[in-house]
């Protein structure tokens, strides 16, 4: 049960409004709006009657969960940009016996100032001063605007400086590895994904935890004990094949480059290990990150994938239990010795916990590309329209 | 319809043509059992014939193949080596006997080297055993037979069969046949264990039916397996046994399975089946004899013991792959009492074969008062082992239990199996991991 909000009175970042303001839900959004444009964000209550400033009393909402879901469509509606989840949170509170009402958390994403509330096809730029709303000025718009560019240009900063790293590392990895495949996932922000070592182990064991295939290719191990360092977690598979965790949210998977061979002839790529491999770490990364969804959405994270030393290694297009597969011979890769990225690829944490096989799908694709393929040559189990690897269990 | 000829000269491609494909080439690798086999089958001094037995889909047929194949490959004349599937679905009423196969000599036979001949599924023959017996005493064959229901090797007559031939027992694979057999060709088994995917679950839930080695899907392999015993093995093999209510061997099976490593309870097993006594102790006697399950007696205190009626076995499936396939749950690793039964039957497979190789005696412990027991105990001619299994990851109670056993076992070791990762010898009980356990059982041996 939520502490109640009665008695308390309006201010820089608290308003309340009685439950009509919902049959006309524009009056929320310019509230909504305002708050997102001044400084630190705030909270909106929806169902408390005021006097002078002051919760005076509770109306309950009727269906509060769906007048909840009504209230967030229409700011992702009519709200420029359009607000995430960790910016604008609509949710329905029980004041004790009273009843249900309405809670907004609004919590401003700097980058992405100012917002503006879209009405009839025009742009209104609101700002909240004290407990007032009041148009903003074209200075304090313009302000806005070379705020978020400068905002935008810290965090390209950061991305560029930790996927510089990330190269880095990449390239000192291949002078001592070579045939080895190496998948690093780190977040542009420093994470604390675990308090105690433990936390971390039970998902290096059990690939179910992590909702992958207990019999699938992962990156988990029931034969070897994960040992710990300072501030990492290692799981030592084989002579090259580890698994590293780090507090911070660095997470990577080194395997020897014969961990992609199953069936068929030597150095051939089994299609169902390039699938699921490094989407069973995705996976893992979504599981560990899950806890910073609300508060660092769209915080970025990189991700790095090689293969080091493929040339000569062949991949066939499709299922292995498709007619295609079984009747095309394919070409040994020739073009270069190593299959990397360009760059690391950029994903928000959003996306990275919510849709982790999507984005371990964009790295499966370019090896298919890489390899002189098509995007229809990969294995239906990867559901393009659910965005899922779907694999038998 | 063909006749046996036309059979034999299809089955042995190499008759006509020795370069042509053979199906043991297809498998390269090959079961710890064929040497063995092998080795027999070119003592020219000790003319014994093999009799391998084993369940439905180990590879008794790929093994017969692959001794055709290294015959080949080593110069046997291609005209003196035949081999015949008496199961073949072309085989009409009322068969073809073992002594039509033999009397069958190919024009490229020839004189001066024996033949060899390797039966597969003899006991779709009439009255094989004695030909064999016969066959042994006056020719000058080589000769291995292959039966999955070894009911027929006892009812053929084990007693005329002694000094005749031999018994090996094929299994489902050990697990390190089972690495071994996935293995590239010069990679470690450590290698092999880092790149397969998830070894030691898959070897556990698929089991050790070669077969299903490189299959995706645990619910695939489930339902195949399902098929081939409850189909096949129960319904079809059984069924030529001469038994009438087959569905009620397939009802037993499954209760049993269900309950691998319990006592069985013929009381409760009558009452379930609808049943009188002397027919579910005929089916668990079948299912034994098909090697679909496998009983576990208590190490008798006194050799009468058993005579008295005080036998109270466990009876467990034969393969830890069959309570996978026939358990109930959606994903039955996940629940911790299949988990514990599974890690059981498999630790039981490994051991059933040391067993044999040491010619040791197992059996497992229960105190008169019921309140001690030991899961496995193995005799060999040097020690007496006490092995307890668990699937969890720590040893929980299980070391204080081992530790607290009545003196006139004269234990001289003792062994927890367990599902954790760390090898430790403590307060005299050796903790080893059910990997390492499984890829080699000998490690329990002083």
């Amino acid at each position: 049960m939520a502490k109640s909000p009665l008695g308390k009175k309006e201010s820089q970042d608290l308003e309340f409004k009685a439950r009509d303001a919902l049959k006309n839900a524009s009056i929320i959004g310019k509230e909504v709006v305002a708050m997102l444009n001044s400084d630190k964000g705030g909270e909106i209550w929806i169902g408390v009657r005021e006097e002078a400033g002051s919760a005076k009393s509770i109306e309950p909402i009727d269906n509060p969960k769906e007048a909840s879901r009504e209230l967030t469509d229409h700011l992702i509606d009519t709200l420029e940009p359009s607000p995430t989840g960790s910016e604008v949170k609509v949710e329905a509170v029980k004041i004790g016996s009273l009843g249900s009402i309405l809670r907004i958390e609004v919590s401003p994403n700097e980058g992405r100032r100012p917002y503006a509330q879209i009405v009839k096809g025009g742009r209104h730029f609101t700002i909240r001063v004290g407990d007032r709303v009041r148009p903003m000025s074209r200075e304090e718009i313009a302000d806005k605007f070379a705020e978020s560019k400068r905002g935008k240009k810290r965090e390209e900063n950061r991305i560029l400086a930790v996927s510089k790293q990330l190269l880095e590392e990449r390239n000192n990895h291949w002078r001592e590895n070579d045939e080895t495949i190496r998948f690093k996932i780190k977040p542009v922000e420093n994470l604390k994904i675990f308090d105690e070592y433990k936390e971390v182990e039970k998902f290096l064991r059990d690939p179910r935890l992590s909702n992958n295939r207990p019999n699938g290719w992962n990156f988990t191990s029931r034969l070897v004990e994960p040992r710990h360092d300072q501030d990492s977690v290692i799981l030592k598979r084989g002579e090259k094949s580890r698994v590293v965790i780090k507090e911070n949210g660095g997470m990577l998977m080194v395997e020897e480059l014969g961990r992609l061979h199953w069936k068929g002839k030597d150095k051939e790529i089994y299609p169902w290990v390039l699938l699921e491999l490094p989407t069973s770490f995705v996976r893992l990364a979504s599981v560990l990150y899950q806890k910073y969804l609300d508060d660092m959405s769209e915080t970025k994270v990189l991700a790095d994938f090689a293969l080091f030393g493929i040339r000569g290694w062949s991949l066939s297009p499709g299922s292995p239990d498709s007619p295609k597969y079984e009747l095309v011979e394919p070409e040994p890769y020739e073009e270069n010795n190593n299959i990397v990225l360009n760059a690391p690829m950029v994903f928000s944490l959003e996306e990275v916990v919510t849709e982790p096989d999507r984005c371990a799908y964009r790295i499966v694709r370019m090896v298919y590309l890489e390899f002189g393929l098509d995007e229809e040559d990969i294995p239906q189990a990867y559901d393009r329209q659910a965005g899922k690897l779907v694999m038998p269990r | 319809m063909m006749n046996t000829e036309e059979i034999l000269f299809d089955q042995n491609p190499w008759w006509q043509d020795p370069a042509s494909p053979r199906r043991g080439q297809q498998f390269p690798r090959r079961r710890e059992l064929f040497s063995a086999v092998l080795e027999r089958l070119m003592r020219f001094d000790d003319r014994r014939a093999s009799v391998v037995t084993g369940p439905r889909q180990v590879g008794k047929t790929v093994m017969l193949q692959q001794i055709a194949d290294e015959l080949l490959k080593q110069g046997w004349p291609p005209g003196n080596i035949t081999y015949f599937d008496f199961s073949d679905d072309r085989i009409t009423a009322p068969g073809i006997t073992a002594r039509e196969v033999v009397d069958v000599v190919p024009r490229e036979h020839k004189n001066g080297k024996p033949r060899i001949f390797l039966l597969d599924e003899i006991g779709s023959s009439e009255k094989w055993a004695s030909w064999l017996k016969q066959a042994v005493d006056t020719m000058d064959h080589r000769i291995v037979v292959t039966d999955s229901a070894t009911s027929l090797v006892r009812k053929g007559g084990r007693e005329s069969g002694m000094g005749r031939w031999d018994e090996h027992v094929l299994e489902g694979l050990s697990f390190h046949e089972y690495l071994h057999l996935q293995s590239m060709e010069g990679e470690s088994l450590d290698n092999a264990l880092a790149r397969l995917p998830s070894p030691l679950e898959r070897y556990l839930s698929f089991g050790g039916f070669p077969e299903h080695l490189q299959s995706n899907s645990l619910s695939d392999v489930r339902r195949r397996i399902r098929s081939d015993v409850a189909d096949k093995a129960i319904l079809r093999d059984i069924q030529k046994l001469g038994v009438r209510q087959p569905m009620k061997v397939k009802d037993l099976f499954i209760y049993l399975v269900a309950d691998s490593g319990s006592i069985f309870d013929l009381r409760t097993r009558k009452g379930d089946l609808d049943a009188d006594h002397r027919s579910v102790s005929d089916w668990l006697g079948l299912l034994e004899d098909t090697l679909l399950v496998s009983r576990l007696e208590p190490l008798a205190r006194r050799k009468t013991a058993k005579l008295r009626g005080r036998s109270l076995p466990r009876i467990y499936a034969a393969d830890h792959g069959l309570i996978v396939a026939f358990s109930s749950e959606a994903d039955p690793m996940a629940d911790s009492e299949v988990r514990g039964k599974v890690y059981e039957a498999a630790v039981y497979r490994h051991l059933r074969e040391l067993s044999r190789r040491q010619e040791g005696q197992l059996g497992y412990f229960r105190s008169d008062d019921q309140k001690k027991e030991i899961d496995f105990v193995l005799r060999t001619s040097k020690e007496t082992i006490a092995i307890e299994v668990t699937s969890s990851a720590s040893p929980g109670k299980k070391p204080a239990k081992l530790k607290n056993m009545p003196g006139h076992l004269k234990l001289t070791s003792k062994v927890l199996v367990y599902g954790g990762l760390k090898e430790k010898r403590t307060g005299g009980i050796h903790q080893i991991p059910i990997h390492r356990f499984l890829l080699n059982p000998e490690s329990i041996l002083s």
